[in-house]
């Protein structure tokens, strides 16, 4: 094939699917398979804190934390509760003291100060929940600690707003927030809780943080924050707990300590923005390879013409056809969620990529716009301020009991008490997850008095226009921003077929070109070149995922700057697999990796028996499903993997390389031409310049 | 004959050539058009603001998609460079009429 | 419960479909079926596979409820391409079964 000679439009396309494929298919793997993992980042997140797997729930752990605060933060202007779940084994208690009016005003002309850089990264309708269901992680620091600082920050500072401001929902409702917008305040403490001196190069994006934040509400940083940020620069372990944060074991009421870990959140980082890099240009890089996935999928499509023929078809054992096949069924088989997924994926890095729509619309600024569609949201009234007068809590159980009848499916995610002991006391309770995807981030609340327990308030929540509801149900589904964790799991089982599409259709490119090499009696350089880079962006990636888990358990608990000593593993692990698939010849380079990948994924349930975490027989009995989850699925994982290295190895080319081939009858010759054709999709030209 | 439409076609039968062209065409001159829409459609569609710069968002990446797949089927360069440049100076000549600011 | 019904449905109605494609009942059954049988098998699949998106939809609500349906579809058609292609026999027996499931399913709920 070649674009000086008349072609096909189908030819055009399949030469286009297998460049546009190749061309960023390595990066592309690793963003399906970080983002896949992502989809469980909290329960992620939890394995790697094994200090949190004992914790229970007997039903009682509300009172308990209720004392807890009140014996930390007697004074505190507002207490925030984000209980257990299906995805958190722990309560999160975090506290804001009243901030003096000084000290407000100049947090939030700072905030103001800061550069837009990051403005519009994300979408509009932001990650309300986002943040939210993240706010279920603990202690983490660095690139955990950055959103950790947000989420904890996020109950406190929204009803402070409401206060100052009046206008309420400062960060969550459907408006245009995004997760630093939504976060009044918490950006610059993020500033340094991570505690990473080398982190300079992020500091323009941080700055848009800060604009972002500006965005929303200009907004007080209260002293504790300040303390915080001070205190978390140092990067001692329990450096998360710093002042007013604690994780409760439900159960006991007893304080945990976990320990530092990037957790799931640097996978999921990883999967948008890469590392090590300025933000805005890890977003650019990860922005075009979607595009490139995009064009890659839909000329795909329309490349494989049976598309419901051959909807079944796998023909395991006959080389080359079987690698088509299976790229062809885990790409048609979960078709819905590729495109859903790599489309959602260009929008929520949209107002990055396509600046050209607000630069028209509002003169480039994000800034304007958010305000346009917060003025859509439901202004709340404010809230009280303190009385004064002292007055005894009401029970919390009853009003949370009330809650669960109202939103059976959803839940309650967190309380937030503003208030606490005085006779103006509210306490709020949201849902731990919205109703529907078009709305996301409009979770529903219920207001009750503090003292009574009558209802003040049932805010209704905004209805969206059908194009932002468009738009927040394709970037919800992306966030897998569900009530019940199916759909996850789903989303979690497509993503892996994706991983596997993009790795065969890798793998194929070097496949399709087997008799070249066999013609030409050597491996051209460029052909080597992607065969290396398949290694080692494929099982090199999958066992530096699995060291980082290793790195997690092995590193000394109380390490300084652990969750950065975990991303060194993970990175050098990487290095040195790509070094390895350097040195050894193809075949023996991936059964060696996807061995050793399967075998530290496989023995990861061991690890976690034998380093402090809960076993995968106890967890299993005692329904503490996020960690059994994790086992479980490294067990499969793991077993998956060293199947496929054992396929690899007992792999034999039906040609061995230098002999000549096999007279093979002519429809079967004529049928390998047409896979060639299909496959590769190359100009001849090409194929002969190469040589 | 311009020199420029020689050398497409002179172009048009250099197998590199054609591919680098019609590459930098699909990168370059497919977002442009995406963006061209973006910007078009961001005022020029009869919504609400936001509503209108979240659709003109949402499309622009539907035409970049569909900019590269043209520019890779179509039979010449000079058809490639067409589909391209026409909807490029019809979205411009509405841009250009449409009241600047967007009042919509 | 809702989600078993709206799998079973999606298991049965792809291995209908299985069934109506000649290659793939010659896998099944031994012997391609005549063509109005197959025809049958095809709707019977299309027709199963667009009535579990009601379930689907009415426990989920509609956004959720159609993510689920495509997702629960994209297991059954990888489990039926997997038998398909390592044990094609029991296929049909389980394609009965999940029907039966499923109109059991819809009977209780």
């Amino acid at each position: 094939m070649r674009f000086d000679k008349p072609r096909h439009f189908r030819q055009s396309m399949s030469w286009l699917h297998t460049w546009a494929g190749l061309v960023l298919g390595w990066l592309l793997f690793a963003v399906f398979v970080t983002g896949t993992l992502a989809f469980f980042r909290n329960e992620i997140t939890t394995w790697m804190q094994p200090e949190l797997h004992s914790a229970r729930d007997d039903g009682h752990g509300l009172e308990r934390a209720i004392a807890v605060l009140a014996r930390k933060a007697p004074d505190a202007q507002q207490w925030s509760i984000n209980l257990q779940g299906p995805r958190s084994p722990v309560m999160t208690l975090s506290w804001r003291e009243a901030p003096a009016a000084d000290e407000r005003r100049s947090a939030g002309r700072r905030g103001e100060e800061g550069g837009d850089a990051d403005s519009g990264l994300e979408a509009p309708g932001g990650r309300g929940e986002g943040a939210r269901e993240g706010n279920r992680g603990h202690g983490m620091q660095g690139e955990g600690m950055r959103r950790e600082g947000r989420r904890d920050r996020q109950e406190g500072t929204r009803a402070a707003g409401m206060q100052r401001e009046g206008r309420g929902e400062g960060g969550r409702s459907e408006g245009m927030q995004r997760e630093g917008m939504r976060t009044e305040g918490a950006p610059r403490q993020e500033l340094r809780a991570g505690g990473e001196p080398g982190e300079g190069d992020a500091r323009p994006q941080r700055g848009g943080e800060g604009r972002e934040m500006a965005m929303a509400a200009p907004q007080a940083e209260p002293p504790q924050a300040a303390a915080r940020q001070q205190g978390g620069g140092g990067g001692g372990g329990g450096g998360q707990q710093a002042q007013n944060r604690l994780v409760m074991d439900p159960a006991t009421g007893v304080i945990l300590q976990p320990r530092q870990t990037a957790g799931g959140n640097f996978l999921y980082r990883f999967h948008f923005e890469l590392y090590g890099m300025d933000r805005l240009t890890g977003r650019w890089i990860v922005g075009i390879a979607t595009m490139f996935m995009f064009v890659a999928i839909i000329s795909g499509v329309i490349v494989h013409r049976n598309i419901f023929k051959d909807f079944f078809t796998f023909r395991p054992g006959k080389g080359k056809r079987s690698w088509l096949d299976a790229h062809n069924a885990t790409g048609v088989l979960s078709l819905p969620f590729h495109v859903v997924i790599t489309f959602s994926g260009l929008l929520l890095l949209g107002f990055q990529l396509m600046p050209a729509a607000v630069v028209t619309a509002y003169d480039g600024d994000t800034r304007a716009m958010a305000q346009e569609m917060r003025g859509r949201g439901n202004a709340n009234a404010p809230l009280p301020r303190p009385s004064g007068e002292k007055a005894a809590l009401t029970p919390l159980t009853p009003l949370v009991a009330e809650a669960e009848r109202e939103w059976p499916m959803q839940g309650v995610g967190a309380i937030t008490i503003t208030n606490p002991g005085d006779a103006r006391a509210t306490i709020e309770i949201r849902q731990a997850r919205t109703e529907g995807l078009s709305s996301r981030g409009a979770a529903r609340r219920l207001v009750f008095d503090g003292v009574t327990g009558e209802v003040l308030e049932r805010p209704p929540v905004a209805e969206s226009s059908a194009v932002s509801s468009a738009w927040n149900l394709m970037t919800a589904l992306h966030m897998g921003r569900f009530a019940s964790s199916l759909p996850r799991w789903l989303l979690f089982a497509s993503g892996v077929l994706g991983s596997l599409m993009v790795a065969s259709g890798l793998a194929m490119w070097v496949l399709a070109r087997h008799k070249d090499r066999e013609t030409l009696g050597r491996t051209p350089r460029g052909h080597r070149l992607v065969e290396v880079l398949n290694v080692a962006a494929v099982s090199g990636l999958l066992i530096a995922i699995a060291a980082y888990f290793w790195g997690n358990r092995l590193l000394p608990a109380d390490l300084a700057e652990r969750n950065l000593w975990e991303i060194r593993v993970f990175f050098s692990v990487w290095v040195l697999a790509a070094l390895h698939a350097i040195v050894r010849k193809h075949k023996a380079a991936w059964v060696e990796q996807l061995t050793l990948a399967g075998v530290l994924t496989m023995l990861l349930p061991v690890l976690n028996g034998a380093s402090g975490g809960v076993h995968l027989g106890h967890s299993l009995g005692a329904g503490q499903l996020q960690v059994a989850g994790f086992d479980a699925c490294a067990l499969v994982l793991g077993a998956l993997l060293m199947f496929a290295a054992r396929k690899v190895s007992l792999h034999v080319p039906r040609v061995k390389p230098g002999a000549k081939s096999r007279p093979a009858d002519a429809s079967k010759a004529k049928e390998a031409e047409a896979v060639d054709e299909l496959v590769a999709g190359l100009p001849v030209a090409l194929k002969t310049e190469e040589a | 004959m311009s020199t420029s439409t020689r050398f497409v076609f002179f172009a048009d039968h250099r197998p590199w050539l054609n591919i680098s062209l019609r590459s930098v065409m699909a990168l370059f001159g497919g977002y442009g058009l995406a963006s061209l829409v973006a910007a078009t459609l961001a005022i020029g569609l009869p919504l609400p603001r936001p509503d209108a710069v979240m659709a003109a968002i949402m499309l622009a990446f539907l035409v970049h998609l569909l900019a590269a797949l043209w520019v890779f089927g179509a039979a010449t360069l000079t058809r490639a460079a067409a589909g391209l440049a026409i909807p490029a100076a019809l979205l411009g000549l509405w841009l250009w009429l449409l009241p600047a600011g967007g009042a919509a | 419960m809702m989600d078993f019904l709206v799998f079973a449905m999606a298991l049965a109605g792809f291995n209908a479909l299985c069934v109506s494609m000649e290659r793939h009942a010659k896998q099944v059954v031994g012997h391609a079926p005549a063509e109005g049988r197959r025809r049958g098998f095809s709707a019977l699949g299309w027709g199963l596979l667009a009535l579990s998106l009601g379930p689907a939809v009415h426990y989920h609500g509609a956004s959720i409820g159609t993510a689920v349906w495509f997702g629960l579809m994209t297991v059954a058609a990888f489990i039926v391409g997997l038998l398909l292609s390592y044990r094609p026999r029991p296929l049909l027996g389980l394609g009965g079964a999940a029907l039966v499931l499923a109109v059991a399913l819809l009977l209780v709920v």
